[in-house]
């Protein structure tokens, strides 16, 4: 199925994509399978650093540098990206627009022969380069340890009745009272989030938005409080 | 750099941080965003110093993330890194231009705001003087943030503290005046609430009541 994702970006003129599946395999195409292990590192570094800031739900990646760049949709532990030349730096947006496309499609590991094997003694240098408490640290979190991609398999996303939406409104009220309206529709906003097309993982993150949100006003043990009673919700 | 104070004046910029680039240090955040600029700067900054070494990408123009409505997008300037949210549908390149531009000449955008804007933004100047005091202001131009990343949604790139004042950066859209009203007075009954827990209900409304008398 990753082949399938690297022939379609293919056909679509972007000889130079890749894909990084849950299981840290990486799939190339014709122009960057030179780069597997490069690529297997860049994309090792992005999960731990998204890992490292918190609860952030990043889903989009640039790195433009003087006449080359990198860019990558992000979709938890998944990645589909390309590398552009100075020539492709207007139509990123295109090229966006396809790797979104693509993105949410299955990165499947069949082919788990193609994935490098030395990418994990070689991620683990730059790994540390990142971690030097001496040049950076602000960049504590990182220490932590690294974590290889999960190897379970993917959870399925569960589609929610768009009706939870109300009952999560409701419950905001009680705690916040008039704020309510301006929260959930600023934090439905912010997170992207469409109500006809509410999923699981959607649903999570504006709880914790809005509990974080709420918190603001009510206090942090308040906004805990609201927390927990949204997620009763989706139990 | 050139003052970071031009930053405040920028229109569609919600919030920024500076970050040192030797030790990843944040030196400055500022603006109203709900998210911590300041560590995705150092994080990512870090990260893509990395990222761009391992694929010599040569030297960087900008790293950008979004998340959300939002992105951030980060650039050098000097020895330092800074990293700026803006929302999501703004260009990258369209925002470092608008810096530079801003760095180069002094720019001059005449503020026309409708009544019932201006009006409410009077009023929260007014507020945040009277329960800050000049002691006090800076907290309570930290709570006005807080109030309006919270409830100021699309108003936020439109406004921001300039000089310790909150004022608008950009005239606002038309279709947005009844949006942006509501977004006031929020952000108003909010500082309210904040003046009640701190100060108590008596106090916070003898200040409110000075307020009114101020605007009559």
């Amino acid at each position: 199925m990753a082949q399938d994702i690297i022939k379609k970006l293919e056909d679509k003129g972007l000889d130079a994509g890749f894909a990084v599946n849950n299981r840290g395999q990486v799939f190339c195409g014709r122009e960057s399978v030179a780069m597997q292990s490069e690529i297997a590192q860049m994309a090792t570094v992005i999960f731990e650093t998204i890992g490292a800031v918190g609860d952030l739900s990043i889903d989009r990646i640039q790195i433009i540098g003087g006449s080359k760049g990198v860019i990558a949709e992000i979709s938890k532990d998944k990645m589909l990206g390309t590398f552009l030349n100075g020539d492709d730096f207007d139509s990123v947006n295109s090229i966006f627009a396809v790797l979104e496309g693509l993105i949410d499609v299955e990165i499947q590991g069949e082919e788990a022969a193609k994935k490098p094997e030395p990418v994990v003694e070689e991620i683990e240098p730059v790994i540390d380069e990142v971690k030097k408490p001496a040049e950076k640290p602000v960049v504590k979190p990182i220490e932590k340890t690294v974590e290889k991609p999960e190897v379970a398999v993917e959870k399925q996303k569960v589609k929610l009745d768009a009706g939870i939406l109300d009952t999560m409104k409701s419950i905001l009220k009680d705690y916040v009272g008039d704020f309510s309206e301006r929260i959930f529709n600023n934090q439905l906003k912010a997170q992207r989030i469409k109500s006809e097309e509410l999923y699981d993982e959607d649903a999570r993150r504006l709880i914790f938005a809005l509990g974080k949100a709420a918190g603001m006003i009510i206090g942090p043990s308040k906004g805990r409080d609201m927390t927990n009673k949204l997620l009763a919700v989706l139990k | 750099m050139g003052d970071l104070e031009k930053l405040d004046n920028i229109p569609g910029i919600v919030g920024y941080a500076v970050v040192r680039a030797d030790d990843g240090a944040v030196e400055t955040v500022k603006g109203s965003s709900t998210a911590s600029v300041g560590d995705l700067t150092a994080f990512f900054s870090s990260a893509g110093e990395v990222i761009r070494d391992s694929l010599n990408l040569g030297d960087i123009q900008y790293i950008s993330i979004c998340y959300g409505n939002s992105r951030l997008v980060i650039f050098t300037r000097g020895a330092k890194y800074l990293g700026v949210e803006i929302p999501r549908e703004t260009e990258p390149g369209e925002l470092i231009k608008k810096i530079e531009a801003t760095e180069a000449t002094e720019p001059k955008v005449e503020i026309q705001l409708p009544r019932s804007i201006s009006s409410k933004l009077q009023q929260i100047n007014l507020l945040i003087d009277e329960f800050g005091g000049k002691e006090n202001k800076n907290h309570w131009l930290a709570l006005l943030n807080q109030g309006l990343g919270i409830l100021g949604g699309d108003l936020n790139p439109y406004v921001g503290n300039i000089n310790l004042k909150f004022e608008f950066k950009d005239n606002p859209p038309a279709e947005k005046e009844d949006d942006f009203v509501q977004a006031l007075r929020s952000i108003i009954d909010f500082l309210v609430k904040k003046a009640v827990e701190e100060m108590g209900s008596s106090q916070a409304r003898a200040k409110v009541q000075a307020v009114i008398e101020k605007m009559r």
